[in-house]
């Protein structure tokens, strides 16, 4: 059995190139992409724990955490598309301001 | 045997995970990073494999890979202003890598005191090989922790009905209002 210790640093390593991306990129679709990579690596996380006290209660939480980041793609895209529509650009450098 | 075979895809599966990812946030194009995000979380739904986590992975693969990824490539699709950008990053450059560092550095530290203190090895129990993971996934699920379930399909009802009123544009507002 691999040691639960391995497994909470490789989902640290692919939270922070997650962190990494959010912090650093440049695109807003991107940008989703990488938070989609941070609730995965938690998911790591969760699955790891669950599956190394014999437990499943971590598994639940995996799926609730799939059904938010599912939310949150789909109402965050439409964002971007309605914020697509009136700035033609997806720079999130070049949309800081709140009026049209 | 099932050790080592079990080390040998722990170490290809997360390697490949961290490899993907790090293409993932430095891909140029947004449909290089939505196809690496896919290869990243494929390697992630492997180590749920590797886990005994067998229904966590097909809702990894179905939902995500097959779902999330799918809208992000639409919306990509729909949007894309045809000029590429020669600057990904943004300006923030430095103090963005210096949080992430700081981020990685407790992260680490935090395993580590955790690691120390030798809490989990304690319980670490044996594992059995044959899982009845869907089952036991499952029964939890409309038992105990069916309330959150309800919440959840409520959470997603609520992000269909803003989804559909956020993308809405002018014409079809007209017709509606």
């Amino acid at each position: 059995m691999v040691p639960l210790s391995w497994y909470l640093i490789l989902s640290a390593i692919l939270f922070t190139i997650g962190a990494v991306g959010v912090f650093l990129k440049r695109n807003v679709i991107t940008i989703f992409m990488c938070i989609e990579l941070m609730l995965n690596a938690v998911n790591l996380t969760l699955v790891a724990f669950s599956s190394f006290y014999k437990q499943v209660y971590g598994q639940l939480f995996v799926f609730i955490v799939m059904t938010v980041a599912a939310a949150e793609a789909g109402v965050g895209l439409a964002l971007v598309i309605s914020v697509f529509r009136n700035r033609e650009t997806l720079d999130v450098d070049k949309s800081n301001i709140l009026k049209l | 045997m099932l050790k080592g075979i079990e080390v040998l895809f722990f170490y290809l599966l997360s390697l490949l995970c961290i490899f993907f990812s790090m293409l993932t946030i430095s891909a140029r194009n947004a449909v290089h990073s939505a196809l690496f995000l896919i290869s990243t979380l494929i390697s992630v739904a492997g180590l749920f494999l590797l886990l005994h986590a067998e229904f966590v992975a097909g809702v990894q693969i179905l939902v995500y890979v097959g779902g999330v990824l799918v809208l992000f490539l639409f919306v990509i699709m729909l949007v894309s202003s045809g000029q590429t950008t020669r600057r990904i990053f943004t300006n923030q450059f430095a103090i963005g890598v210096a949080v992430a560092t700081l981020l990685g550095l407790s992260f680490f530290a935090a395993i580590s005191q955790v690691q120390a203190t030798n809490y989990f090895r304690a319980r670490e129990a044996k594992q059995e090989v044959v899982t009845k993971n869907t089952e036991k996934v499952g029964l939890q699920l409309y038992t105990q922790a069916v309330l959150p379930f309800e919440i959840a399909s409520l959470v997603l009802l609520v992000a269909i009905v803003a989804a559909v009123r956020l993308a809405r544009d002018r014409k079809q507002e007209k017709i509606f209002n």
